[in-house]
């Protein structure tokens, strides 16, 4: 990852937000001038299954799949669904998940692994882990539906991230209800917040 | 979405691919659109609707005309109607949706192609195929299908080609007299990507047919056909969309190696050469029928060997092979045929950098890495929280006799087929599960049921119930009616009081249906309410002949979209851990995904539930409290 180019994938379960905050990231990149191939990986499902979105940003057109290892960073949505892609990461990514699970994988008998054991292989298989409560942030800024936007507030203050906070803060505004527009940018700080207060 | 219609030529937009297919469209003064929706493809139907909509709410009248059709078939009817009148008319179907249309694109071919001038407004039939299947029942490679019908065929590799190859195909329809088979891959048509716009073409808007132009000389229609075709064939040779990109990375070998690709493969193979470092050429294809067989040769005529990337079938591989074999035989071709692509399954980059590297003698540059070392099972496919078809099911299981055969259909409760509920002994398209019922029904004397949705019912429904009526078939029909084509986005459908214009339409009741055709046996039934439903399917099941029961509620998704825009709130639901007794109906039997389980005790997902309460039904102990409720 540098100033020209990132591989994102962000990933989650149906109904979390994960195309919209893909979509989101996409158009911000086009907006600040570069070349964006994004794509959306899910099941048949409208809500519950795994859900996969990549964002490519480049000077120069590029397929819309990241391969293995590529990722430079994983938005988590859902730590689970964080350690499924893992095939994604290597020890450059960095990744930033929310820490809410999502423990339902009925009807089989699946017991959801424990937290800490997901924690513990992500963080041995990428560079840098930033855990966020995603959910708490929300309800602090003032709606649970302006979850993803806490996240993309993360993203923004990813060390040599390629699109500026300014650009993904006026997408994400043009973007959203009008009334959730005060709860959106709340989100944002709170996300952008949180990872500065990690960098300190 | 706006941007599709006020976007300014020049500019640059990020775009989904159907997205960029409608823009196309405009671009080249598009008519008419009519398509039934379907996975990979609905957005193409959702723009144009939420376009019409945003020009009317302004007051004035869209440039187009746009319908949801009932089915495939009725679509492309309605679009060659308006191409022999001189309109410009696109219309858009998934892979399995062209079965459905098969007929009339096999046979109006012959029916309209005496006359030179006949086909004097462009046709451009979308074909979205599913390598993968991840939304589809098969991975059906259409790009057979332009071979078998003659006509030409364009494939765009991104999102700038879907909108570039769009509105070309008009000028092209136009040109050769001749429908325009636009080929897309589920990779391309929900990719996203920055590309840029061109100008908005002028509509002709009123068009006009005259002269008959029936003749029963088929032999005459057959050859005038291949006669545009060879002119197509020159077409394809000076096309654009068919180029050879030069890489010059540095590093070569001694043998000279050429890379061939189509569709979306073609960025995969221009990645991973890049990767790669190699000094390489790809021959990138975009206008695939016919193949421009000089500029075809002449790569082949490079290279000792030739490498061919392309998902699915070997339809580019096998006619190399022939072409190879028509200069000299002296180039290899690797593919499929030899082992090292992979027939079954959508590509990936790790699908096509190893065996380009290997090919190229190089280190794979994208290599496969390993999973987590926790075993993690994939998330259950299965019905939403709050879907009404869990009811229907859940009520239908506890009153239908042991050896019921169960034939399904294609939408939202086909997900009834799986765990735990499995009431499905068969399923694969629209419309089958009904005479599949009576199949079964005659073949083993057992009782059988379908299951059907609305919109699927419309589709194609509507004559196998007529036959199972009139042959007194034994079996019974559960019309599962959520109000709209779900599974695709709630797309409207006949049932619906709005067409896709925003007009007030005519809602046709599937009940007054199937009076109409003669069941002696019609209820309707709200399944969320379980117990009510499963006396009406007792009384259903006891009736000698065909019973329809017609289940009846709103997609929990749209009730609940619409409370939240009504600022409504969406009640949620918590467990009494004093009252819960752990019997897990509600996980094992019911199912509903809101439920976790976590050291024996089960929980409700706060952002799971969708507010329901069926559950409250299914809960035999009264655990099952509105969230806040604390004394129940």
């Amino acid at each position: 990852m540098d100033k020209n180019g990132a591989d994102i994938l962000i990933v989650g379960i149906g109904g979390l937000g994960v195309i919209t905050a893909s979509s989101i990231i996409g158009m911000a990149a086009v907006r600040a001038g570069n070349r964006v191939s994004s794509a959306e990986v899910h099941g048949i499902a409208q809500r519950g299954g795994s859900v996969t979105g990549t964002v490519r940003i480049r000077d120069y057109s590029v397929s819309p799949l990241v391969g293995d290892g590529q990722a430079d960073i994983i938005l988590g949505f859902e730590p689970l669904e964080v350690l499924r892609n893992i095939s994604k990461a290597s020890k450059k990514t960095i990744v930033i998940t929310d820490i809410t699970p999502i423990r339902v994988i009925t009807p089989t008998q699946f017991v959801y692994p424990k937290l800490e054991d997901i924690f513990a292989e992500i963080e041995e298989r990428c560079a840098k882990l930033y855990k966020i409560d995603g959910l708490a942030l929300a309800k602090k800024a003032g709606a649970t539906i302006v979850r993803p936007t806490v996240l993309l507030g993360a993203l923004s203050e990813i060390e040599d991230f390629p699109i500026s906070s300014e650009v993904i803060l006026i997408t994400i505004e043009e973007n959203v209800p009008a009334r959730y527009k005060e709860q959106n940018i709340a989100a944002f700080r709170e996300g952008a917040n949180f990872i500065r207060g990690q960098l300190k | 979405m706006e941007e599709i219609l006020t976007g300014k030529e020049g500019e640059r937009y990020f775009l989904l691919g159907n997205e960029a297919i409608v823009r196309g469209a405009l671009e080249a003064g598009v008519d008419i659109a009519a398509l039934y929706p379907g996975t990979p493809m609905s957005e193409i139907g959702d723009v144009f609707h939420a376009l019409a909509k945003s020009v009317l709410d302004k007051g004035e009248e869209p440039s187009f005309y746009f319908e949801w059709s009932a089915n495939e078939k009725v679509s492309l009817d309605i679009c060659i109607a308006a191409s022999l009148s001189g309109l410009r008319a696109l219309c858009p179907m998934k892979a399995q949706g062209f079965n459905v249309a098969a007929d009339s694109f096999l046979d109006y071919l012959t029916a309209c192609n005496l006359v030179e001038t006949d086909i004097k407004g462009g046709l451009v039939l979308v074909c979205a195929d599913d390598p993968g299947g991840t939304s589809s029942v098969n991975e059906q490679d259409d790009r057979y299908i332009p071979i078998l019908a003659d006509v030409p065929m364009l494939e765009p590799s991104n999102c700038q080609e879907m909108k570039d190859m769009t509105k070309k195909a008009f000028g092209i329809a136009e040109e050769l007299h001749l429908p325009v088979f636009l080929r897309t891959v589920n990779r391309v048509n929900l990719s996203r990507g920055d590309l840029l716009f061109g100008k908005l073409g002028v509509p002709r808007r009123k068009g006009d047919i005259k002269g008959v132009p029936i003749s029963f000389d088929r032999t005459r229609c057959h050859a005038n056909i291949l006669k545009k075709m060879e002119k197509a064939k020159e077409f394809s040779e000076k096309s654009e969309y068919n180029r050879v990109i030069k890489f010059d990375g540095g590093k070569t070998g001694h043998r000279r190696i050429g890379v061939v690709a189509s569709s979306i493969s073609i960025s995969y193979a221009e990645e991973i050469i890049r990767e790669l470092g190699v000094e390489a050429e790809l021959l990138a294809l975009g206008f695939t029928n016919p193949l421009p067989e000089m500029l075809c040769k002449d790569f082949i005529n490079k290279f000792d060997e030739i490498i061919v990337v392309e998902e699915l079938s070997p339809f580019l591989e096998t006619q190399f092979l022939k072409m190879a074999h028509e200069i000299s035989d002296k180039t290899k071709i690797w593919g499929k045929e030899t082992g090292h692509f992979p027939r079954a399954g959508e590509y990936r980059l790790e699908t096509v950098a190893e065996p380009l590297a290997k090919v190229f003698g190089m280190d794979n540059p994208i290599p496969r890495r390993e999973g987590s070392r926790i075993e993690l099972v994939a998330r259950a496919l299965t019905n939403c929280p709050g879907c009404p078809h869990r009811n229907t099911y859940y009520a239908i299981k506890q009153v239908v006799p042991k050896d019921a055969i169960f034939a399904n259909d294609q939408g939202c409760y086909l997900l009834g087929g799986l765990e735990p509920y499995k009431m499905s002994h068969a399923q694969y398209s629209m419309g089958a599960s009904i005479g599949l019922a009576c199949g079964f029904q005659q073949a083993t004397g057992k009782p059988s049921i379908a299951f059907i949705g609305d919109s699927t019912f419309f589709h194609n429904g509507m004559s196998p119930l007529a036959n199972a009526i009139h042959h007194k078939y034994d079996i019974t029909v559960v019309v599962m009616d959520n109000g709209a084509t779900a599974m695709s986005g709630f797309q409207l459908h006949p049932g619906t009081d709005r067409d896709a214009m925003g007009r007030e339409a005519i809602s046709i009741k599937i009940e007054d249906v199937v009076r109409g055709l003669g069941a002696t046996f019609v209820e309707v039934v709200n399944p969320n309410n379980i117990a009510e439903t499963r006396e009406v399917f007792k009384r259903a099941i006891a009736h000698n002949g065909v019973s329809v029961v017609v289940s009846k509620a709103l997609c929990r998704l749209m009730e609940n979209r619409e409370k939240r825009r009504k600022g409504l709130k969406i009640t949620s639901y918590e467990i009494d851990q004093e009252k819960c007794d752990q019997c897990n109906i509600c996980i094992d039997i019911y199912a509903c995904p809101a439920f976790y389980e976590v050291d024996d005790k089960i929980y409700i997902d706060d952002v799971q539930c969708a507010g329901c309460g069926v559950c409250q039904e299914v809960c035999r102990v009264g655990a099952i409290r509105e969230k806040g409720a604390e004394n129940g």
